[in-house]
């Protein structure tokens, strides 16, 4: 048994890739060994930004032998009548490999007739020699977002590959890739160890790595980070995991410094002082003990000790630097009034097809104004506020340095005017996506006008989605509203406000009616796809949409109602009377009359007749109430009539009058069903 | 900082002495306004083709967006950038890369230095390539780069590109808030000295006064004239053109009167310059026999 080392020394690849890389390799290698029918091998692989590599454990020296038997063609065409090899069995006998002749083969007697069989023996092979030639396949196979070539090397890779240690135990698995020969040197960190090791056996490599100052496991370079920057921070540093994550694929061996900047700049917005931080410099914000206010502190991680104090000097005069720019524009922005802002919304473009944002934002109004009432306990003077303000931030130099912190800054200078509380909220949330249960109705007012503006716009501009994009994310706008208006319970007819919307815009290049209609399908699409989480399948939420309902609350609690019922008994059971009823009528053109009851000659048709009068009183008052169960529930009670009616019952007899009622009573029992949904659309 | 700090004008000095010893050509600025020491010709066309090329030198840039009127300590209209271009990119290269910063003085024992993903890409040359930030103690010093494409060309074999911002390391290395301040040479003469005043008055220039009605017709002057030398086999005087085209577009954004739309069209303008130069130059390269290919045994790098 042996062991098997392959690393690669690769130039500082990014971060994100490394993970996906570390289980490729084991994956590739293991699917190696499999395909040689070798178990029991265990494998780990490893990465840091420096290096890839991969280690198997017991690993056997031989493959196993083995036999296989290969059919040829049936005796009687092998042989000619003098019993001398004919060509067909040359052929067959060319293809089982060099040197094998007719005196190889047996002739055997199996039920379809009598075959020739060769015997083919697969001797062991020396795995180290499989493996060494694998080994390039191995490389060529990692898939990266986006690779490049080097030097004057042919091939491509995340990033240029310095060297390639192969080891099977003691000695080099030799080959050669993109120009570079394997070997048993590599290198560990590139500052503290900078001379290359020579390993002398495979299963020197990871304690030679980390005596070389490398911390070669991902999870443990993740929990010596943690623990270092907790430890010097006091507890306070703020940890997002993904830049923990990204923090320990930048260095090999981390060293945490603590570094301060000057209190004057926590006047400076949290969001931008922690973006600053944790975005572009990679460091660790630190909070006070209630975890609420940020401290003038941070906690930066070197790859190297600070020995001389250089490197914490340096990541203060960084970071000073650049809150100093920010500070720049943020005191002029805070001095200077939001409303005055939003004269140069003139000057901006929204979307060339769209206007200016002055343009956008009087339209948001509009569609506020139309919106009104509807939105549950607004205050419209302030709604009003609030979208004249929301996008004055836009044309700040704060946001121009800080695209990512739009709305945040609008919000934070108008609670520094003294606009109101909701107000300030509105402007706050109007960018988010999701979680909108605590969003008060101020903002629900704004996201809603800023997305019904932008859908509609783009949608009459001939600029929906495709199949492969979504440049201005219309998809997420049009979820966004669905959430909002379902998370506060908000009753807007979507065609009618989307007609609205239309009207708005001066120049569009797609027909009212084909802007509508795309826009209604796209958002039962939407809603189709957001109820798919709650389990609500999408054919029910069609078969509600088929009856023209475009309130998505609505669409949604009756599409819920709808799954219920199906899953229920009675449920499948109306639904396959629904499906036979309809089968019946099929294209028959029905006269306009209602059910005779003197015609109704079986006790079945009778009952049927009375349950489907008394229930459609019912049906109608809950569904009046928005009482969806109740409704189904007063639905199923048709089940036992319906199944009764069909088994006594005969409809298409030969009194066309008896026939035409009965073809009534099904109908009526049809059209009852369908002020619930829509069964047609509904599958199985 | 230990010892006696470089100057300004010493730190170009020194990474001319040390890149010429690596065997680059001392090839010195371009003159004409350019936005980074990409656009030399001795980075960007040399880029192209087989032959080997290994040039370094200081490049003026200008991007009048960057101007503050002098106000801010970090922010210039113009500046300078210390270029290398070494293709094949030696296998080395990181190294001699490390090496040259230990010539200033940045040693990599007592700083952080870090090679930051960091994938560079200029719409107006039609070029990409990937790299890193080069940073020290968290600020960056310079960009590394490995060319994959320029003017829509695969760049065989690969120009490995190293790009210093003299000034930001030259404010690290002299300990200095604003690069106002810098030393520029050992006699009392500062960075603003010879600067400040340029960069007061081409941010008026850039913001306020340059004359757009003016600056719109040149810009068609220079593609139609570009053009015009691509067609007649004269891809260097139709590459002048490019870049003047693309100085003129910067100020014509500065001047705030290219909407986010028109934008694009600006930038696609100037990259089918750029492209139809580098398809000339190509051309122009193969029909001298690729004259540069003689030096391929003396281009091994130490």
């Amino acid at each position: 048994m042996a062991t098997v080392l392959i690393e690669l020394l690769v130039e500082d690849m990014p971060s994100r890739v490394q993970t996906g890389a570390k289980e490729q390799f084991a994956k590739s290698l293991g699917a190696f060994f499999e395909g040689l029918d070798l178990k029991d091998i265990r494998i780990e692989s490893y990465v840091t930004c420096a290096r890839l590599a991969v280690m198997a454990y017991g690993v056997p020296e031989r493959t196993k032998a083995a036999e296989e038997e290969r059919r040829g063609p049936r005796a009687e065409a092998a042989f000619d009548a003098e019993g001398k090899p004919t060509k067909a069995l040359a052929g067959f006998l060319r293809g089982c490999g060099e040197g094998v002749t007719a005196d190889d083969v047996e002739k055997r007697e199996t039920e379809k007739g009598t075959f020739v069989f060769y015997t083919m023996k697969k001797p062991a092979q020396s795995v180290k020699e499989l493996l060494t030639s694998e080994i390039t396949h191995i490389i060529d196979g990692f898939s990266w977002p986006k690779s490049m070539r080097w030097s004057d090397a042919p091939k491509a890779f995340i990033r240029p590959v310095e060297a390639i240690t192969a080891l099977w135990d003691g000695s080099v698995m030799d080959m050669e890739w993109n120009g570079i020969a394997s070997g048993r040197k590599t290198r560990g960190h590139m500052f503290l160890s900078p001379d290359m090791l020579k390993l002398s056996h495979a299963e020197e490599y990871v304690s030679s790595i980390h005596n070389a100052h490398v911390i070669l496991e991902q999870e443990d370079r993740l929990n010596e980070i943690k623990s270092q920057v907790s430890a010097i921070s006091k507890n306070g540093a703020k940890m997002e995991k993904g830049l923990l994550n990204e923090v320990s694929g930048l260095v090999e061996a981390p060293t945490a410094v603590l570094g301060e900047f000057d209190e004057s700049y926590l006047d400076l917005p949290n969001e931008l002082l922690e973006i600053t931080m944790a975005e572009h410099q990679r460091y660790f914000p630190i909070y006070d003990e209630s975890g609420k206010t940020l401290l003038p502190k941070f906690v930066g991680v070197s790859n190297v000790p600070d020995r001389t104090g250089n490197v914490k000097i340096g990541y203060e005069k960084v970071l000073t630097a650049r809150f100093n720019d920010a500070k720049f524009y943020w005191d002029m922005d805070v001095k200077t009034p939001l409303v005055e802002q939003s004269k140069k919304l003139e000057a901006m473009t929204f979307h060339k097809d769209l206007g200016q944002l002055s343009d956008k934002v009087s339209r948001m109004q509009k569609i506020a104004k139309t919106l009104g009432k509807r939105l549950v306990g607004v205050d419209s003077t302030l709604l009003e506020r609030a979208i004249y303000l929301a996008k004055c931030d836009l044309v700040t130099g704060t946001v121009f340095e800080f695209p990512e912190l739009q709305g945040l800054v609008g919000a934070e200078i108008a609670q520094r005017q003294g606009e109101s509380e909701e107000v300030v909220e509105a402007l706050a949330s109007q960018y988010l996506y999701d979680d909108f249960a605590s969003v008060g109705s101020v903002a629900q007012g704004v996201i809603l006008a800023d997305r019904l503006d932008t859908l509609v716009g783009f949608y009459a501009a001939g600029l929906k989605p495709t199949g492969s994009g979504d440049p201005f994310a219309l998809r997420r706008a049009a979820l966004s509203i669905i959430r909002v208006l379902r998370e506060h319970q908000l009753r807007i007819p979507l065609k009618s406000i989307f007609e609205h919307v239309y009207d708005l815009h001066s120049a569009p290049k797609v027909s009212k009616e084909d802007t509508v209609k795309e826009l209604l399908s796209f958002f039962m699409n939407r809603l189709q796809v957001l109820l798919k989480s709650e389990n609500i399948s999408a054919d029910c939420v069609d078969a509600v949409f088929g009856l023209n309902i475009d309130d998505v609350v609505d669409v949604a609690e009756r599409a819920t109602a709808l799954q219920s019922f199906l899953k229920g008994e009675d449920g499948a059971a109306l639904h396959g009377a629904y499906k036979r009823a309809a089968n019946i009528l099929g294209d028959i053109n029905l006269p306009k009359d209602s059910v005779n009851a003197e015609l109704l000659q079986e006790t079945a048709e009778r009952d049927l007749f009375a349950k489907i009068e008394s229930v459609g009183g019912n049906v109608n008052n809950q569904l009046k109430d928005e009482s969806y169960k109740e409704a189904m529930k007063s639905l199923s009670e048709l089940r036992g009539p319906i199944d009764q009616f069909f088994s006594d019952v005969m409809v298409m007899v030969d009194d066309e009058a008896v026939k035409q009622n009965r073809l009534l009573l099904l109908s009526s029992m049809t059209s009852l069903l369908g002020r619930v949904a829509d069964f047609k659309r509904v599958s199985g | 900082m230990t010892g006696k700090t470089l100057s300004f004008q010493d730190m170009i000095l020194t990474l001319d002495t040390y890149w010429a010893d690596k065997g680059c050509v001392l090839q010195p600025p371009y003159d004409m306004n350019v936005g980074a020491g990409t656009f030399h010709p001795a980075t960007v066309l040399r880029a192209l083709g087989p032959e080997p090329w290994n040039a370094a030198y200081v490049q003026p840039s200008r991007r009048p967006t960057d101007g503050r009127y002098g106000e801010n300590p970090n922010r210039l209209q113009h500046y300078y950038q210390y270029q290398v271009a070494m293709k094949p990119a030696p296998k080395n290269i990181r190294q001699l890369y490390l090496g040259s910063l230990e010539k200033l003085g940045i040693t990599s024992d007592d700083h952080d230095l870090r090679f930051v993903e960091d994938n560079w890409e200029s719409p107006t040359l039609g070029a990409w390539g990937l790299g890193w930030e080069v940073w020290c103690d968290g600020m960056e010093v310079s960009q590394f780069t490995y060319f994959q494409q320029v003017g829509g060309f695969e760049v065989k074999p690969v120009l490995g590109e190293i790009t210093y911002g003299v000034e930001r390391l030259a404010m690290y290395i002299q300990d200095v808030e604003s690069v106002y301040d810098l030393k520029f040479n050992n006699e009392g003469v500062t960075y603003g000295d010879i600067y400040h005043d340029n960069e007061v008055q081409f941010s008026d220039y850039n913001f306020n006064h340059a004359d757009t009605s003016m600056l719109f017709q040149h810009f068609k002057d220079m593609e139609i004239e570009c053009q015009k030398l691509v067609a007649k086999n004269l891809p260097l005087p139709a590459y002048d053109h490019a870049i003047q085209a693309s100085h003129i577009f910067n100020v014509l954004d500065a001047r705030g009167v290219i909407s986010a739309t028109e934008r694009a069209g600006y930038i696609l303008r100037v990259r089918d310059m750029s492209k139809a130069c580098c398809e000339g130059y190509l051309k122009r390269r193969e029909e001298l026999g690729f004259p540069l290919l003689k030096n391929q045994s003396q281009s091994k790098v130490a």
